[in-house]
């Protein structure tokens, strides 16, 4: 089955999934940017605010009393990197209205309407924002939210795990859309007034076009005529295009490895590894190789450099479609650095050479293959992703296609996608603690030899 | 199947599902979900994790032994390894099944999802768990690679404000341990503590077996019938019970760590546990509703708190009951988390005086409700649910009936015993 696609106004999209297996319903409402150093930071503070508080439900509480009338329904904020693009919205997760339950036991007769009720609620939210007498966002709205934005931008060294893979990220892209930090600098976010912030949604409002995805058991014209009745028939002028991934052009063997080194006051030190594909990569064969390298219990990494030699708990990969990169990680003790580091770039290179049985690769595949099916079938998160990412860039395929696709690839590809892979930057947070500079805390780099 | 009369139905008209149980002629309780996913899920658990750090070998009379931290999670770690020198992780792959393991405090889970193959991955399953084998170089080698995860806990300071926490309320229960134990602790363990260990707690009387998608229960047993011999009675190892005091320990403790902000736990250490499973899971759930009242975040205590900048949008509360230890937490980031508590025992104050409100006890109760009915949308959710009722002693669909009967007046009664000051510590993580 493929979601099918209905017009609510020009500028709003509805992709329906239609399934009765789920006790729960899901609707997303998303909008795509394109990352801007600049924008991109507003673009995180304007989804927060917009949040708090609008013209019917004024304040967060009277938001949250609201979604927990319609029985507890969830409504998480949507603020990710999706390739070259900033992907905005919210996702609402309810329970299906014959499970509406009203205290006693006894089912609810179709009385008050959850889906209906939490499409008024996103409305709310990204159309009627709570504001002052000149129109703009509360100023104790932006203001709260900023402090928020700015303690989340200092809290990211709390998981070194996800902070070195972000910092990776950065160094391996400096300069490019993909390199940017969604959240933006404590400096940034300081400096953006309400004023200039109602004035950049009014703005994101009038160029974006609006994807609904719902996977439920309504009918979807009853779903269409509720979000009609609910969302505003906007005009979309010049409107934001997705940008499709296009990357890694400059791929040479002349680039140098970039290494940066950066100190922190943790005992663990953390390794990050960026490979990148050249543009032209197809996507399958690099998953393959993925799972082979670092994604699965018996993967080289596994194996090898924690199970083997005992380096580390955590070495893994994991493969970005988007981007056409790969980043594998290890928590080491820093004094395995190098160890390491030489263990994780030999692991590729047995690939390389072909160093892997049928039986390997069969598994790894059926792995894949396992996890695709699975979530196809039971998790309405997994189909909404899945589909949504896929409209984005126009890519025109179903989930039985890209099984195929998968289980097509061959040891030869696999070793052809490892030797495409080309080593961009090695990053590495050296933990500090019991060292004799242990003390010192330092986030900027320390050592950018090769860059 | 032969011993149809061995086979509990449980049901639900209200969710639409049911399941079964069976008690194989192994002693083992075998649980079988029918669910119509591709995904099928299958868990192997006992009743044994990091709290179960003192036993008796060889039943009531016998010998006491203690263990060092961590000997729980170190077996759950050496248990994928054969006697054949394979690991099981490569069979699981082989058949396309995800294979993982977790220890908790009172219970050790091993369990795969798969989409094919079900039949060779639960003979897996079932056969690597009954099957030990500890050697000196196996239990030696994964040494590097639990100090690692140790490590790894050592940097999270969201892991470290718990466990200072747990410190200051507890004056000697295993809870002040890491489930994992120390760098020190698990330099002290052996094959032979492993073996030891293995024998007393991994016996079916022990165990629970549960699958959870689209199969049957006759088709279960007979895959596990040739697996597991017929088992005589075994005698039930007996938890070891320790008394607290009713007053936390220390009421203050704070940690400098690589945060971006100060976090905070405020734990309310409660010692009145009830003695039956079903006392037990009324009163947790009676707790959960009181702190849906008292903490949501469409009530007065997050909005005051939230809006005026005092806690981030992280706060969030949690009250778990674990055999017999008992505590009420909530967690957050602020620049002031002594004004947090402060706040927060007036507050308490004041509702006492004016009472809970009924609006906000019924609308609390759809929430756990509708959190409930969530969980029986992935086979996953609903097995790892089941494995938490089941070593609680109670049926999985008893829990709706449980929610409709909690009483306002139970929650009042609560709100009034709950929160005092001499049981509250607050743990504290501040940037360097």
């Amino acid at each position: 089955m493929v979601p099918k696609l209905y017009k609510v106004f020009d500028s709003v999209d509805l992709y329906v999934y239609g399934s009765n297996k789920f006790k729960s319903e899901m609707l997303s409402v998303k909008f795509v940017l394109p990352c801007d150093v600049d924008m991109s930071p507003k673009n995180t503070l304007m989804i927060s605010v917009l949040r708090r508080g609008t013209e019917k439900f004024v304040s967060l509480a009277h938001i949250n009393k609201r979604l927990d009338e319609l029985y507890a329904s969830c409504l998480s904020v949507n603020n990710s990197l999706v390739g070259d693009n900033q992907v905005l919205g919210l996702t609402a997760e309810i329970i299906g209205s014959k499970f509406a339950y009203d205290g006693d036991s006894k089912k609810n007769n179709g009385e008050g309407d959850i889906l209906d009720g939490v499409i008024e609620v996103i409305s709310q939210i990204l159309f009627y924002p709570a504001t002052d007498e000149n129109g703009d966002f509360k100023e104790n709205y932006v203001s709260g939210e900023k402090v928020n934005l700015c303690d989340m931008i200092r809290s990211r060294i709390n998981d070194t795990a996800s902070f070195s893979v972000s910092r990776c990220r950065e160094i391996m892209f400096g300069g490019q859309p993909y390199g940017i930090s969604l959240m933006g600098s404590e400096e940034q976010i300081s400096r953006i007034t309400a004023h200039e912030l109602t004035q950049h949604w009014k703005e994101v409002m009038s160029r974006s076009r609006l994807h609904c995805f719902y996977l439920g058991s309504q009918d979807p014209e009853v779903v269409v005529e509720k979000l009609r009745r609910h969302f505003k028939d906007r005009a979309v002028n010049d409107p934001y295009l997705p940008i499709v991934p296009n990357e890694n052009k400059d791929i040479s063997a002349d680039v140098k490895v970039k290494r940066v080194d950066e100190k922190m006051p943790v005992v663990q030190g953390k390794l990050v590894l960026g490979f990148k594909f050249p543009h032209n990569a197809q996507g399958y064969a690099e998953r393959v190789l993925n799972e082979l390298y670092g994604s699965s219990p018996i993967s080289k990494l596994f194996v090898n450099v924690r199970e083997k030699l005992g380096l580390c708990y955590s070495c893994s990969s994991v493969y970005v479609a988007t981007k056409k990169i790969m980043l594998a990680a290890a928590g080491i003790n820093v004094s395995d650095r190098e160890e390491a580091e030489n263990e994780m770039i030999s692991q590729l290179e047995s690939i390389r050479r072909g160093e892997f049985s049928q039986l390997d690769l069969d598994s790894v595949k059926k792995s894949i293959d396992s996890g695709i099916r699975s979530g196809a079938s039971d998790s309405l998160e997994y189909i909404q992703g899945f589909y949504f990412y896929r409209n984005l860039f126009g890519i025109d395929e179903n989930i039985d296609e890209f099984r195929e696709k998968i289980s097509a690839v061959t040891a030869e590809d696999v070793v052809k996608a490892a030797r495409s892979a080309t080593l961009d930057t090695v990053y590495f947070l050296e933990g500090s603690v019991g060292d004799e500079n242990g003390t010192d805390c330092e986030y900027g780099p320390i050592e950018d030899t090769e860059a | 199947m032969t011993d149809k009369e061995n086979i509990t139905e449980y049901s639900s008209e209200l969710l639409g599902e049911r399941y079964f149980k069976v008690r194989h002629k192994s002693g083992l309780d075998v649980y079988v979900y029918p669910k119509d996913m591709v995904t099928s899920y299958a868990l192997f658990a006992t009743r044994y994790g990091a709290f179960d750090d003192k036993f008796r070998k060889g039943g009531a009379n016998g010998q006491l032994v203690e263990t060092p931290s961590g000997v729980a999670h170190y077996l759950e770690h050496r248990l994928f390894a054969n006697e054949d020198g394979s690991d099981s992780f490569e069979k699981f792959s082989a058949f396309g099944a995800d294979a993982n393991a977790y220890t908790s405090y009172d219970k050790t889970v091993y369990l795969f999802s798969c989409t094919e193959n079900f039949e060779q991955a639960l003979r897996e399953l079932v056969t690597f768990v009954t099957h030990p084998y500890f050697t000196k170089e196996n239990v030696d080698k994964e040494r590097g690679i639990i100090s690692q995860e140790i490590n790894m806990n050592t940097d999270n300071p969201y892991v470290r404000c718990a466990a200072n926490l747990y410190c200051a309320m507890y004056e000697h229960h295993p809870i002040r341990c890491d489930i994992g134990g120390t760098l020190e602790s698990i330099s002290r363990i052996t094959p032979e503590m492993l073996g030891d260990c293995y024998n007393t707690f991994y016996k079916m009387s022990e165990m629970v077996l549960i699958v959870c998608g689209d199969h049957t229960p006759e088709e279960v047993i007979s895959i596990i019938d040739k697996l597991l011999p017929d088992g005589g009675v075994e005698e039930n190892v007996l938890p070891e019970r320790r008394k607290e005091k009713r007053e936390a320990c220390i009421p203050r403790t704070e940690q400098k760590m690589n945060v971006g902000k100060t976090l905070f736990t405020i734990g309310i250490k409660d010692t009145d546990i009830p003695d039956t499973p079903m006392m037990r899971i009324k009163k947790e759930t009676a707790m959960t509703v009181l702190n849906e009242i008292l903490f949501s975040r469409a009530g007065r205590f997050f909005s005051q708190c939230f809006e005026s900048g005092l806690i981030g949008a992280s706060f969030s509360c949690d009250y778990s009951l674990c055999r017999d230890v008992a505590f009420n937490l909530m967690f957050g980031e602020s620049d002031d988390p002594d004004r947090v508590l402060s706040e927060l025992l007036e507050y308490i104050a004041d509702v006492r005086k004016e009472g809970l409100s009924r609006e906000d006890f019924e609308r609390s109760k759809k929430v756990l409700y509708a959190g409930f009915l969530r969980e029986f949308d992935s086979t996953e959710d609903i097995a790892n649910n089941m494995v938490d009722f089941i070593f609680d002693g109670v049926d999985l669909f008893d829990y709706l009936d449980i929610i409709k009967d909690v009483a306002y007046e139970d929650v009042c009664s609560l709100l009034d015993t709950q929160f005092d000051r001499e049981c509250i510590s607050l743990s504290v993580i501040s940037p360097l």
